[in-house]
């Protein structure tokens, strides 16, 4: 392996991450005021150009968010992207409304953003408001897992349930989104890369954050070592019952269908 | 393997791209070559050679894995190991891209202080 170019200083590519970032967050309010002349149009008479631009818009969006690590802005143009995949042609005043909200939400981040406020439990609040009026009940999982192979073991388990499932593969990630985001449940592996499981419920538990009192489902090959203090809902050990296991304590989480 | 030197990384959103240039550049060193599109992409590979195609999955045009078909039927890429990065990491599909002869992917967003050493692992393995 050669040596490629000489690294440069970390310091200097943060601050060349932040620029980006700034410039990004400068061109949010634009991007929000296309979004919503959009929706209006397609409230006032639908045509497929139209949604596939803002669906396009709103997926970018998405993206780009995450990349620049703003994940609750992300995680709004997600559900503004399943609303708009839910709509397909019905355009209706109600389903025009619910868009609004979430492009009105966007901009209340936007405002928290530009006063470098990190007061976003008010904007989470409202976002699980009105993920709970407009989309079906859906809970919200954390899987932090670095093997691919499990992830996808995961996926194919809990499909079938109501869930919607966030996947990290290192428990700094897994941090990070913990602490931005609120969910329902938490599967994490002991063995993660970075900052082990048992780092990653320690730290959560000693924060009193919004995740404190999520339940945590710690998978692990050994049961030793763990920590009596730590609250943890189950520890699942991997055997080949794992997954029946893990489906039959998240089926007890999920509520009932209306 | 040869040694990683050269990354074709193709990519329609502009602000990923900036990031992705931070990340694969200044912090892996590699040298790269940014192509906004599939088509961008064919034209491209020809002179750049690349070692490694890193490939978004969703574009809009050709989309990730049409991309990397094409680029197989050009004998600079025919053979070129190849990564997906997508946001969509569901079992079947990532089966699906390794099957199309990708190396592995990479889920969307990424951590631009740990993708090149993700991307590094993954030529190693």
């Amino acid at each position: 392996m050669s040596d490629n170019k000489a690294a440069v200083p970390l310091t200097q590519v943060e601050a060349l991450l932040q620029k980006l970032r700034d410039n990004f967050v400068d061109e949010l309010s634009e991007r929000f005021d296309l979004m919503e002349d959009l929706t209006l149009a397609l409230g006032q008479n639908y045509d497929l150009e139209t949604f596939n631009q803002l669906y396009r818009e709103t997926h970018s969006l998405k993206g780009s968010g995450g990349t620049h690590k703003l994940h609750l802005l992300s995680s709004i143009c997600h559900h503004l992207e399943n609303s708009l995949s839910e709509a397909e042609t019905d355009f209706n005043s109600k389903k025009v409304n619910t868009l609004l909200e979430y492009i009105d939400l966007l901009r209340q981040l936007l405002s928290l953003y530009q006063q470098d406020s990190s007061q976003f439990s008010v904007i989470e609040d409202k976002l699980e408001q009105l993920c709970k009026i407009h989309q079906r009940e859906r809970l919200s999982i954390l899987i932090a897992e670095s093997s691919a192979m499990m992830q996808q073991l995961y996926t194919q388990s809990l499909e079938q349930l109501p869930l919607q499932l966030t996947f990290t593969d290192n428990g700094i990630n897994s941090l990070e989104l913990l602490i931005q985001q609120k969910f329902d449940a938490i599967i994490i592996s002991r063995e993660l890369k970075q900052i082990n499981g048992l780092g990653v419920i320690s730290a959560l538990c000693l924060s009193h954050g919004k995740n404190h009192k999520t339940p945590f489902f710690l998978i692990t090959s050994n049961n030793k070592g763990i920590p009596e203090y730590l609250d943890i809902s189950k520890v699942l050990i991997k055997t080949p019952l794992l997954f029946e296991q893990l489906q039959e304590e998240i089926l007890e989480l999920v509520p009932p269908q209306k | 393997m040869n040694e990683l030197n050269k990354i074709l990384y193709v990519e329609d959103e502009p602000d990923i791209q900036a990031v992705a240039k931070i990340a694969l550049e200044m912090v892996g060193g590699f040298t790269l070559n940014i192509c906004s599109s599939g088509d961008e992409a064919l034209i491209q590979a020809e002179g750049f050679a690349p070692d490694l195609l890193l490939l978004d999955v969703m574009m809009p045009g050709i989309d990730g894995p049409t991309t990397l078909q094409k680029l197989r039927e050009l004998t600079v890429t025919s053979k070129t190991p190849a990564i997906f990065m997508t946001a969509k990491v569901q079992a079947d599909e990532i089966s699906h891209y390794k099957s199309l002869g990708a190396l592995d992917v990479i889920a969307k967003p990424f951590d631009p202080m740990t993708l090149a050493e993700q991307i590094r692992e993954i030529w190693q393995e």
